[in-house]
């Protein structure tokens, strides 16, 4: 599909801001939910 | 025998008669990355080999990036097959402690910071006249990543790859130039003299590892055509955090990630 330069900016700012937001949340999500099962031990250190 | 000795003593001066009016600004350039580097202290495991690299190919006759020439077999080994970013991130994986981000997962949001300044420079290229492809490539420069800037240009951008790797580490060297006078001026004295504390260490050992695995997976997923880095990267921080591969951790964050570095 060819889209001049203005179309293809907008796009690429909405799909790959909004992506990586998305992605970066969700791996936030995980960490969570990964602190939350594996809690830090004192014996640990 | 007089023919002879004229044409000796011509190729004595065959380089001199060869100058293009662009070589000796690029050496000049070439020499102000080393003043930086070696007098001013920036970055100079970057500007060093960079500064050098282009008094070498500036000077003509040379032929260090000809065909055969050694620069050509290392940029064409290393850079055009995209391995060297690659093996760079490996080393930064293993260097990379995200104990501090896991501690607040919040934290992965100002990853997002970094792409701002993409897309900013994205837009900025468009506006400039430049391809879509030419503008993606030099758009990765405002993450200050100097691998992924190689690593897209060389994919998407091959012409681009030298301007663009200059442009990016050349940026990210003059950070310790610029950034302190910005923060002078955006704090005060009292605020800078503040004391954190230290980060309380509230991290697993399961987590840490656990944490590069599901960042390749869900990552790969995403954006399958940047695992080649993301999961290079987690490679790296996989070997440190696992500590069952003390050997290649080591090798990895000096010889490979020193070796790299300098090709």
């Amino acid at each position: 599909m060819e889209m001049d330069n203005w179309t293809f900016g907008i796009t690429m700012v909405v799909v790959g801001m909004g992506g990586t937001l998305l992605t970066l949340w969700i791996l936030s999500l995980f960490m969570g939910i990964l602190k939350r099962f594996f809690p830090y031990k004192e014996e640990e250190k | 025998m007089l023919d002879a000795i004229l044409g000796g003593l011509q190729g004595l001066v065959a380089g001199f008669a060869h100058l293009h009016w662009s070589n000796p600004i690029m050496i000049a350039v070439g020499c102000t990355l080393l003043y930086l580097g070696i007098k001013k202290g920036f970055e100079p495991l970057l500007l060093v080999p960079i500064g050098f690299g282009a008094i070498l190919v500036n000077i003509p006759l040379a032929g260090l990036m000809d065909k055969e020439g050694f620069l050509r077999i290392i940029y064409e080994a290393g850079v055009l097959t995209e391995i060297f970013p690659l093996l760079i991130f490996v080393g930064i994986g293993a260097m990379t402690d995200f104990g501090p981000l896991l501690e607040n997962p919040k934290i992965f949001l100002l990853g997002a910071a970094g792409q701002f300044g993409i897309f900013l420079t994205l837009a900025l290229a468009l506006a400039l006249g430049f391809s879509k492809l030419d503008a993606v490539s030099i758009g990765v420069i405002g993450a200050c990543d100097g691998p992924t800037a190689i690593y897209v240009a060389s994919q998407y951008a091959p012409h681009l790859l030298g301007a663009v790797s200059v442009a990016a580490y050349s940026y990210m060297s003059l950070v310790p130039v610029f950034q302190p006078p910005i923060m002078r001026l955006l704090t005060t004295k009292e605020e800078r003299m503040i004391d954190m504390g230290i980060v309380k260490k509230s991290v697993s050992k399961t987590t840490k590892i656990l944490f590069p695995l599901i960042v390749t997976v869900i990552g790969g997923l995403i954006a399958p055509k940047g695992l080649p880095l993301l999961g290079t990267i987690m490679l790296g921080n996989l070997m440190k955090e696992c500590g069952v591969v003390s050997r290649l951790t080591k090798a990895s964050e000096n010889e490979i990630a020193n070796i790299v570095t300098l090709l």
